[in-house]
């Protein structure tokens, strides 16, 4: 998970080094969004409402 | 220094080792999963190509992705927003599948493989295509120019590769980006005419034999070449992220007429003035275009690196006909061209350019053979052929196999041939091929029409003994051609191999020929040896062992498979002869 966090910081450092920081705000919601997910997947009694809260 | 390649994630993923100057294995993930042009991560070559080396995961001291997935995620995203309202479902499942599993690729590839994140490297699109081809190449400096759809924001790159005793590098002296794109361009235009992309780019090849560039002006005013081989691409014509399906507009169908629904009968040669006529010259201008637009890049290459040698790599060097415009008209005495150009060989460059460029490991002459893939164990195969009750005869002496062979194939016999390891890139070159006497007329369509079940106008290719060549095909003077090794150039017949030969030479008179050398694959070479022996003739007609629309063969199953489904009249695999009479 650690890892992911750091590919979504590595993609959005990209977007700022090339003055594409407009990008930041929507990619850093739906990168974190997709590893929320992954989280919650894991959590076994958590997962059944996932379908529910997206 | 071992070092794993991987390609994946666009299309034909593969797996690519190598260890030093050595390439240990290599092979497309299509070969093993069955899946035409497979995508995903490729596990099982990445299986194999440790099997094959003996090695295991931990033993790997970097595995190496062929491009940059954030870079492109940026153009992805970029490109997508800039079009919207319009591709909007496009954006939506882009998104999805990026944030599935392409943006982890580091988890994905080291999960897969089994080792450290810390030990996943990613090397960049265009230079894994420009260090396959130069460091498979005997060249010791070399322009290297690699052309294909899109890498992360590069389609087009003129390259300068050199190794001298303090280690070898690869540097990048200019690049086109996205959206100007000729590989694009071919796509769509392979789209237009009513072929698969990714797949009927060699159909528009074929088809543009029987067509005249009548187009080439209308098609040159929605791409205009500039000056230092600039291309620009008029998006008024061609829309590369509103639709998966449709990169071209309406524009270009009021400009060349209406597209061609996928399906269609195209009966060639065509009727003056019928559709059939229209699709074959827009082929036509489309390669003439291409032809064009590669001289002035290449011209433009040679000007920048002042080298006489030339590697290519990227999809549109797969482009075999231009190849040989390029030979014959480009300014570079020698050309190369590795077997997989396409994005599989971006596996094999991304671990090339880690093990030569970044540890320095010493080169070793170049690729001389492309089977780089697996072997069926010989012991497996005859268990296979016992516990399926197949009927079969075998051969403990392969010279009296390949005798056996010859005289069948002479006598008008079609068969096919799975012995050893398989080929790396998407030609067959002996090792699963599909094998008939070139000289029947009706030779052809027999292959086209009751083994490939494929469209009646596309061409076979011949397989000659090296040292023949130039009695059948002609050579181009003064220039060295070190494409023909891997089918990836053409060459016009002779007289006689016109009158000879007319199995394998194409309605415009040329022939995308394999030039075989004991080296190279020493089955084929003895096979031709004996045929020669039997007719006269060092040539056989050589496709590749599969049905229309499936990967070629891998295994001894696969081989049957095709075997037991066509009209093929025996079939070769290992040291074992199946012939239909008895099957």
């Amino acid at each position: 998970m650690i890892s992911r966090v750091q590919t979504v910081l590595e993609l959005c450092s990209l977007l700022i080094l090339n003055k594409r920081w407009w990008l930041v705000p929507m990619v850093g919601i739906l990168a974190l969004a997709s590893v929320l997910l992954v989280l919650l997947q894991a959590a076994e009694y958590v997962a059944p409402f996932v379908y529910t809260i997206f | 220094m071992k070092v794993l390649g991987v390609s994946a994630y666009f299309h034909d993923a593969a797996a690519a080792l190598v260890e030093g100057s050595e390439i240990l294995a290599a092979a497309q993930e299509e070969r093993f999963s069955r899946t035409k042009h497979d995508a995903e991560l490729p596990l099982r070559s990445i299986r194999f190509c440790l099997e094959q080396s003996g090695l295991e995961a931990r033993d790997l001291d970097a595995v190496v992705f062929y491009e940059k997935p954030l870079r492109k995620f940026e153009r992805i995203l970029v490109s997508h927003l800039r079009g919207l309202p319009r591709g909007a479902g496009q954006f939506t499942r882009a998104i999805g599948t990026w944030l599935g599993d392409r943006l982890w690729i580091r988890d994905e590839i080291a999960k897969a493989v089994g080792c450290p994140k810390d030990r996943v490297l990613f090397s960049e699109h265009h230079l894994s295509h420009a260090a396959s081809a130069f460091f498979s190449s005997p060249f010791d400096s070399a322009a290297i120019v690699t052309v294909d759809g899109v890498g992360e924001t590069a389609t087009t790159s003129i390259f300068r590769g050199e190794t001298n005793s303090s280690g070898s590098k690869i540097e990048l002296l200019s690049e086109l980006h996205y959206p100007h794109s000729i590989g694009l361009l071919y796509s769509a235009l392979t789209a237009y005419l009513g072929f698969e992309v990714n797949e009927g780019e060699y159909k528009v090849m074929g088809l543009a034999a029987y067509g005249k560039p009548r187009f080439l002006d209308a098609l040159a005013s929605t791409c205009r070449v500039g000056s230092n081989a600039e291309l620009e691409v008029d998006r008024r014509y061609y829309s590369w992220s509103r639709s998966a399906t449709q990169s071209f507009t309406s524009r270009l169908e009021a400009l060349l007429g209406p597209a061609r629904t996928p399906g269609t009968p195209l009966v060639l040669p065509a009727a003056p003035g019928s559709a059939a006529e229209r699709y074959a010259d827009i082929a036509a201008s489309l390669q003439a275009f291409t032809e064009l637009y590669l001289l002035s890049l290449l011209e433009e290459a040679k000007c920048r690196t002042g080298e006489s040698k030339l590697a290519l790599a990227g999809g549109v060097a797969l482009n075999a006909v231009a190849n040989r415009r390029l030979i014959e008209e480009g300014p570079f005495q020698s050309l190369f061209v590795q077997p997989a150009a396409g994005d599989a060989g971006g596996a094999l460059g991304a671990a090339q350019w880690v093990s030569h460029v970044l540890d320095g490991a010493p080169r070793a002459g170049g690729l001389k053979s492309a089977l780089l893939g697996r072997a069926e164990d010989p012991a497996h195969v005859a268990r296979y052929l016992d516990d399926c009750h197949i009927p079969h005869r075998r051969f403990d002496d392969r010279g009296a196999l390949f005798r056996e062979v010859a005289r069948s194939l002479a006598s008008g016999q079609v068969g096919a041939m799975s012995r050893g390891r398989f080929e790396w890139g998407p030609r067959a070159l002996g090792a699963r091929s599909i094998l008939a006497d070139p000289r029947g007329p009706s030779t052809r369509d027999r292959v086209n029409r009751k083994i490939k079940l494929r469209e009646p106008f596309r061409p076979f290719a011949p397989a000659v003994l090296a040292e023949d060549a130039s009695r059948w095909f002609e050579p181009v003077p003064g220039r060295e051609d070190l494409t023909t090794a891997f089918m990836c150039s053409v060459a016009p017949a002779t007289l006689e191999a016109q009158r000879e030969l007319p199995a394998v030479v194409h309605v415009d008179g040329t022939a995308r020929l394999q030039t075989v050398t004991k080296e190279g694959s020493a089955d084929l070479y003895a096979l031709l040896e004996a045929f020669r022996d039997e007719t006269g003739i060092g040539v056989l007609l050589n496709t590749s062992l599969n049905l229309k629309d499936e990967p070629i063969a891998a295994t001894v199953a696969d081989a049957y498979s095709v075997f037991a489904r066509s009209e093929l009249d025996f079939l070769v695999v290992e040291d074992a002869l199946i012939e239909r009479s008895t099957a």
